[in-house]
């Protein structure tokens, strides 16, 4: 047996559930969404995981700010590069729905175009962390930028959304997910599927910083 | 140094500073008017005539460019020697607050024109002229309090344009978004009430900007 911290048990538990149960798990018939009705299963979790992600990686670029140790920098910079991957997945699985119910794979929706901006500003951002040759610069300058967009990105999420109507269930008249699963089925499947996919991503980033880490030292050991 | 009359000294020493080298160059200021008369220009060659809501698209983007593109170097080259002669003048804050302020008076002036050629070439669609007028100049209040944060920025990743555009477009789009919808009321002349929440919006997003760069500022200032 491995030894693995307790969260990363609770992530293979949870994945080894959620998987299976929302490929073949019980769902409301509907017209037009048919069985694509499972992308929230998949989908929305990754804009969850997306958020809690970002904010990890602000919150590690407050870290650094304060006290300057090189960990937080890593972690924030492999929070954020999960955090764009699970941005860019988002994005897609929610593209190629759209072209199945909405008939178009970009319609400019709000949360389509939140989430375009929110990918813009982490690539920027790693454009920024790969511009700079000396690590402590970089980690400073990075941490004040990562703060910044992250802070541009909250408001982002509340001022879109009011100036134009969404197609997205649950908003502009659309009856909500909720309507559609009247004994909690869907819900069963949908919570634990977000907190799958969060830790999924924690743990991710975890490996992607370690890597980093194992890398940095290697490095050290031959230059020296 | 500490109390409120002396900072306020330093800030319009700091001010009267920066517009004496910008008049010692005017070349560059001159340059970038001449870049957003000349962006105005080449849109109204292919557009003719423009129709309201393009007219406001043209606008802003010309404002957009433009401003990067001024603001872009509120920050002189990146050296030991500059840097510490900047850092001896004033505390971060004090410095920041004076270049915001003297790029809101530079954004003015770039609005000013553009506006003015945009109105020659393109005609004037708007039913309530004062009051877009009055909502840029709301809106370059934060326009300079992020552009000048992310010329900081791109100075210490010694200064590249392209890391400037790359760096500010996506931040400064949600204060885009409401300038353009509170354009749009402007020109089509709605009751001012109904673009309230937008104003209200616009303000809140501009003491955010503002508030966040102040506390970052301090720490790509100092090395």
């Amino acid at each position: 047996m491995p030894r693995l911290n307790p969260y990363k048990w609770l992530a293979i538990l949870l994945l080894s559930l959620v998987i299976p149960m929302g490929w073949m798990g019980d769902v409301p018939r509907k017209i037009i969404l048919n069985e694509s009705i499972r992308n929230l299963y998949f989908h929305v979790p990754m804009w969850f995981g997306m958020i809690f992600l970002l904010a990890a990686s602000a919150w590690h670029s407050l870290c650094y700010l304060r006290d300057r140790q090189m960990h937080h920098d890593r972690l924030a910079d492999s929070y954020s590069i999960v955090g764009l991957l699970f941005g860019l997945l988002g994005l897609t699985t929610g593209m190629i729905w759209a072209q199945f119910t909405w008939g178009a794979w970009w319609s400019g929706d709000p949360k389509q175009n939140a989430s375009a901006i929110a990918l813009l500003m982490y690539l920027a951002y790693r454009v920024l962390r790969s511009s700079f040759p000396q690590p402590d610069t970089r980690a400073r300058v990075s941490a004040v930028y990562n703060l910044f967009a992250f802070a541009s990105l909250i408001p982002l999420l509340f001022i879109l959304p009011r100036l134009t109507d969404s197609l997205h269930p649950g908003n502009g008249g659309n009856p909500g997910f909720n309507s559609y699963d009247l004994d909690g089925r869907m819900r069963l499947i949908f919570y634990p599927a977000v907190l799958a996919f969060t830790l999924l991503g924690f743990w991710l980033a975890d490996l992607y910083a370690r890597l980093r880490r194992v890398n940095q030292i290697l490095q050290e050991h031959y230059t020296r | 140094m500490n109390s409120i009359p002396g900072s306020l000294h330093t800030l319009f020493t700091l001010i009267r500073l920066e517009l004496r080298s910008e008049w010692r160059q005017q070349n560059v200021l001159g340059g970038i008017l001449l870049y957003a008369a000349t962006a105005v220009f080449v849109a109204y060659m292919t557009f003719r005539i423009f129709p309201g809501p393009s007219w406001v698209a043209v606008y802003w983007l010309i404002m957009l460019f433009s401003s990067t593109h001024a603001l872009g170097r509120s920050f002189g080259p990146s050296n030991g020697a500059r840097l510490l002669f900047e850092q001896s003048l004033a505390s971060p804050g004090l410095y920041l607050a004076s270049k915001v302020i003297y790029n809101i008076f530079l954004l003015g002036l770039i609005h000013l024109l553009t506006t003015l050629c945009m109105l020659v070439w393109g005609g004037n669609p708007f039913q309530d002229l004062l009051r877009f007028s009055w909502v840029a100049v709301v809106g370059h209040i934060g326009l300079s309090g992020a552009l000048t944060l992310i010329a900081a920025i791109s100075r210490k990743a010694s200064g590249q344009t392209t890391l400037m555009v790359v760096l500010s477009f996506p931040v400064v789009l949600p204060l885009m978004l409401l300038l353009i919808r509170l354009s749009m009321h402007a020109l089509d002349g709605l009751n001012p009430v109904a673009g309230q929440t937008y104003l209200a919006q616009l303000i809140a997003l501009d003491t955010l900007i503002l508030s966040t760069a102040f506390l970052l500022f301090p720490y790509i200032w100092r090395d």
